[in-house]
Order: C-alpha cells, then sequence, then structure tokens
C-alpha cells in the first residue's frame, strides 16, 4: 500500500515535469546543461534564504513568513543573475549548439527561458518533496494523530503547481528584462510572493487546503496565458500546434 | 603509486602495467561484486543457490573484463568503467571512517591540482609521454564520451596553431578525425588498491589510429578489421574523463547520501555537474589537461556541509508545514 501511494504521489508531483522533460529538453546537450546551471542557481539562492532563517524568532508563523517572503526575493534575484548570464553566455552557447531546435533563433530566448524556469521549478519542487516522498514509501499511516491525511496528496499537487509556475515565471520575466518590461517583472514578482504567502495557509494542525490549492490552480491557469501570449501565441496558435502535431503523428 | 606507473610507463614496461591493471579490475569485478552482490540477497532476504549465483558472477565478471581490456561496444565499455569506479567507491564509503574519507576527497584534488599542473606532476608527464608517443592511455583507465560538440568549441580557432604541433606524426591519419581535434580528458591511472592517487587530465592529443590498433587488438592486420577500429576510434574521440574522477565523485555522492537526506545527495549531484561544467569552460579556454577533481570536489564538500547544516533545517520545516516557495 505505502509503495502504492508512493507511486502515485511521485507522479502526482514529477510526472508533468518528467513528460515536459523527455519530450522537450532531454534530446539537446545544450539544454541540459542549462538546466543543471539553473537549478545550481536555485540551490544557491536557496542556501542564502536559510541563512536568513538561522535568525531565530519565537513564533513560528512569523519566522516562516518572514523566510518566505525575503527567499521569493532571493529567487528573483536569482532568476535575474541568470539573465544575466545566459545573455553573456548566448553567443557561447550559440556556437556549441548541435541540434536545430534551440537555434531556431525566434524562439529561441524564450526556449532559454523555458529551460532555465525548468531548472529552477524541479530543483525546488525535489527539495520541497523528495523527502516526503522517501517518508511516504516507508512504514507508517498517515494522519494518524489527528492531522490531515491529505498531507502527501496536497503536498504533491502543490509541487506540481510550483514547477509549472516556475516555468511560466521564467518566460514571463526573461521577457519583461529583455524589453524593460515592467510590468511583467513586477507580475511575476507579485503572483510567486502571493502563492508562497498563501501556502502559508497550510501551517497549523488541520489546514484547509481547498483554499490554497484553488488559488495557486487560479494562479497557475493566468499566469499560463501570460506566459502563452509573452512568447506569441495565442489560443488559436495552440489549438493549430496540438492539433497539426496529431496529423503528423497519424501519418507517421 | 602514480609515480611507479608512469615510470613503468616511460620505460615502456607495458606488461607490467597492464597485468596489474587486469588484477586489480579482476578483483573488483568478481571478488568485490561477489561480496556486494552476497549483501543485495541478504538485505532483500533472496535465496540463490550457489550454481546460478556462480554463472550470473562469471558471465558478468567476464563480459566486463572483455569490453573493459580487449575490445566491445563503447556503451558496453562505458557501463562496466562506471561498475567498477561505483564498486570502488562502495568499497571506500563502506570501510573508511567518515573523516578520513571527508579528508581524503580534499588532500585528493589538491594531489590532483599537483600531479597534472606542476610541471613534474606524474600524471602531466604521463600524458605529455603518450602524447609524445603518440598512443592512446590505457583504455581501462579513461571514460571516453562521444559528445563532440564541446570538442568543436574548443579547437574552432586553435585548430591551426595545435594542428602545428603534431601534424608531421598526424598529416596522414588525419582522415578518422576531420576537422576536428580531440580534446582527452585522461585520467591516466586509477589504482584501485591505492588511492592514493586521482587523475584527470584534458589533453589536446590525437591518438593515432595505428597505434589504436596495436593496443587493441594486435592481429587485425587485414582491412576489415582496420575499418572497425576506425570507426570505434571515431566514436571515441571526444572527452574523456580519468575514472579515477568517478570513483571520487560517487564516494562523495554516496556519502551525502548516506545521511539519509535526499536534498543533500541532490545538492552534491547538482554542485559536482556544475563543477564538471566549469572544468570543462576552463578546458576551452586554456586547450590542455586539466585536473577534473579540484572544482567538482570543492563544490561538492561546501554543498554537502551547506546543505546538511544551514539548508536543511529550512527546507524541513518548510516540508512540514507545507510551505512552498
Amino acid at each position: 500500500m505505502a509503495f502504492m501511494s508512493w507511486f502515485g504521489y511521485t507522479f502526482i508531483a514529477f510526472g508533468p515535469s518528467l513528460a515536459i522533460f523527455t519530450m522537450t529538453i532531454a534530446d539537446d546537450a545544450t539544454q541540459i546543461i542549462i538546466m543543471f546551471t539553473s537549478a545550481f542557481f536555485w540551490l544557491v539562492s536557496l542556501l542564502f534564504s536559510s541563512i536568513i532563517w538561522q535568525i531565530p524568532f519565537s513564533d513560528l508563523k512569523l519566522r516562516l513568513g518572514i523566510s518566505v517572503a525575503l527567499c521569493v526575493a532571493i529567487q528573483e534575484l536569482f532568476r535575474y543573475l541568470f539573465y544575466l548570464l545566459m545573455k553573456k553566455a548566448d553567443k557561447g552557447l550559440l556556437s556549441i549548439t548541435t541540434s536545430s531546435t534551440i537555434s531556431q533563433t525566434r524562439q529561441r530566448k524564450h526556449k532559454i527561458a523555458y529551460v532555465a524556469g525548468f531548472g529552477f521549478g524541479v530543483m525546488s519542487g525535489a527539495f520541497s518533496v523528495v523527502n516526503l516522498l522517501a517518508t511516504a514509501s516507508g512504514p507508517g499511516t498517515v494522519g494518524i494523530k489527528g492531522n490531515s491525511d491529505l498531507f502527501f496528496l496536497s503536498s504533491a499537487i502543490f509541487t506540481s503547481i510550483f514547477i509549472l509556475l516556475n516555468i511560466f515565471w521564467s518566460v514571463i520575466i526573461f521577457d519583461g528584462f529583455d524589453k524593460r518590461n515592467w510590468k511583467k517583472i513586477a507580475y511575476v514578482f507579485a503572483t510567486h510572493e502571493l502563492t508562497s504567502l498563501l501556502t502559508l495557509v497550510n501551517v497549523g494542525h488541520q489546514p484547509n487546503y481547498s483554499a490554497s490549492i484553488t488559488t495557486s490552480c487560479l494562479v497557475l491557469l493566468i499566469t499560463t496565458i501570460v506566459a502563452l501570449y509573452t512568447a506569441g501565441g495565442n489560443i488559436k496558435s495552440l489549438i493549430t500546434s496540438l492539433v497539426k502535431r496529431q496529423v503528423v503523428t497519424q501519418v507517421r | 603509486m602514480t609515480v611507479l606507473v608512469v615510470l613503468l610507463y616511460k620505460y615502456r614496461c607495458y606488461k607490467i602495467i597492464h597485468g596489474w591493471l587486469l588484477i586489480t579490475s579482476v578483483l573488483l569485478l568478481f571478488f568485490f561484486n561477489f561480496i556486494f552482490f552476497l549483501n543485495i540477497l541478504e538485505v532483500y532476504n533472496v535465496s540463490l543457490d550457489w550454481i546460478s549465483a556462480g554463472l550470473v558472477m562469471w558471465n558478468f565478471g567476464l563480459i566486463g573484463l572483455l569490453a573493459v581490456h580487449w575490445k566491445g561496444p563503447l556503451m558496453l565499455q562505458q557501463i562496466y568503467l562506471i561498475i567498477i569506479s561505483a564498486l570502488l567507491a562502495l568499497t571506500f564509503i563502506k570501510y573508511l571512517p567518515d573523516w578520513t574519507t571527508w579528508f581524503v576527497l580534499g588532500a585528493i584534488s589538491l594531489w590532483d591540482l599537483v600531479a597534472v599542473l606542476c610541471p613534474f606532476g606524474p600524471l602531466r608527464i604521463l600524458v605529455e609521454t603518450a602524447q609524445e608517443r603518440n598512443e592512446p592511455i590505457f583504455p581501462s583507465l579513461i571514460y571516453s564520451s562521444t559528445v563532440a560538440w564541446i570538442v568543436n568549441m574548443a579547437t574552432e580557432d586553435e585548430t591551426e596553431t595545435n594542428d602545428s604541433q603534431n601534424n608531421q606524426s598526424n598529416s596522414n591519419t588525419s582522415r578518422g578525425n576531420r576537422n576536428r581535434r580531440n580534446i582527452q580528458i585522461a585520467a591516466p591511472e586509477a589504482e584501485p588498491e591505492n588511492a592514493d592517487d586521482v587523475d584527470i587530465e584534458f589533453s589536446t592529443s590525437q591518438p593515432n589510429r595505428h597505434s589504436e590498433n596495436r593496443l587493441r587488438g594486435i592481429n587485425d592486420d587485414d582491412s576489415e578489421e582496420r575499418e572497425a577500429t576506425e570507426d570505434e576510434e571515431d566514436d571515441q574521440s571526444g572527452v574523456k574523463l580519468g575514472l579515477g574522477d568517478f570513483i571520487f565523485y560517487s564516494i562523495l555522492v554516496g556519502k551525502a547520501a548516506s545521511n539519509r537526506d535526499w536534498n543533500t545527495t541532490i545538492a552534491c549531484f547538482v554542485a559536482i555537474l556544475i563543477g564538471l561544467c566549469m572544468t570543462l569552460l576552463l578546458l576551452a579556454i586554456f586547450k590542455r589537461a586539466l585536473p577534473a577533481l579540484p572544482i567538482s570536489i570543492a563544490f561538492g564538500l561546501i554543498f554537502n556541509f551547506a546543505t546538511s547544516g544551514l539548508i536543511a533545517p529550512f527546507s524541513d520545516s518548510l516540508q512540514s508545514n507545507q510551505v512552498y516557495i
């Protein structure tokens, strides 16, 4: 039973990102390097925010709130630093690219942003859920002391949401940096703070997940649409691209 | 140990070195493998009769020996080299006390720096001798990847200058290499038993086809065989990484994993990969044999301790309170 639920939680949390990785990133060495570099940047940002966590506060919620708010700011700062790095490394990356996918210039910037966001997201997802999953596989019963028995399920759902959100945030904010579009930067920063701080609702003995999950999903939906338009698409082109791919697979 | 191998290599005692390598890999692939195989069976409480266990071990080990020391598909060779490194790393993790391991990791990366970069460093002498003689370094000591693009980047502009050095010896064998030149990261030696030397180096050299043939199979005189070897050699161009590096990377990650904290393991893994990327970047800049351990191990050690000390309490409380950042 524990193993089966472990399987379920793992694939709720990492299923979408696994699909994204195998379909769009895995076949290009350059993209994998970008992904790991951005994951590393996220790690460094977490290191800095964990230093803030060392400041002791008496109230747990206050301590969590302050460190989460600062952590989000630090993460966005590192996203900006990563953007600067990518801008510098752009030429070098172009010269070593062998696959044609990333060098098709018009979409290349968005693609780099997308891969960078994926690295950020997967790393944060891994850090927020892997240890829980390791516990979930072992012996024990969830919620036996009156805690919510949805603990693992909601954790997995949140992880999945945050991985996707990170991808779209990166796409939007990289474009914002490029065009000095302050609205987009502010949007990303604000929604990131919003969703992260909203998860503070989960703190406590019997949290009500419906509020935080619904708002996160709503933010995810809006962010997805903004990212879609940022990358130069619209709903029509999205549908046609899906339909086209179907035709291609049928022909093959 | 490193010095001994270099001396042997310098005075062309190939047989002794080959025998040595053969013995160590036999030990690893059969003896150590057997120990760990038994351990696994014990842990999962599986019963297996001696005959089938012997059969499995024999086949596994023999294919490994053939792939590593004679010839086999590149993929198989890579798999076995990784298995050998992993086995050795496991042995270290299991039998060395904590602090010894950390100290060895630090010391080894410093030694690596000295051995590869100092003018009289043993590994440097070894790589240079190998280049002079136009021979590849023993296949059982290096892991070669088929990654060609980094090579392209490193070499596009400097091909001319580098070529002039090797021109005489290589002018008629350059067909196999086309326009690109190989950057080898060779780790000439990783001796299982005595880990006092680790080595990784990047050298810009073109392995000579004929000597390759000589090393690989002495009797391949007919042209078909030669064709095949050429193809294989093409596969072998690219970045080469010493087995020693693999061993010490795995020791670090394994040590991190033994904390029973997945975050530490992931952090270490990413840090080592980034260190490797930076080494490759430096390789592209300096275009010579470089030690692959120092940067990676330094990053790995920093993130291992930082994660278990600083990040873990933070991320644990975030996890248990279901706060997401």
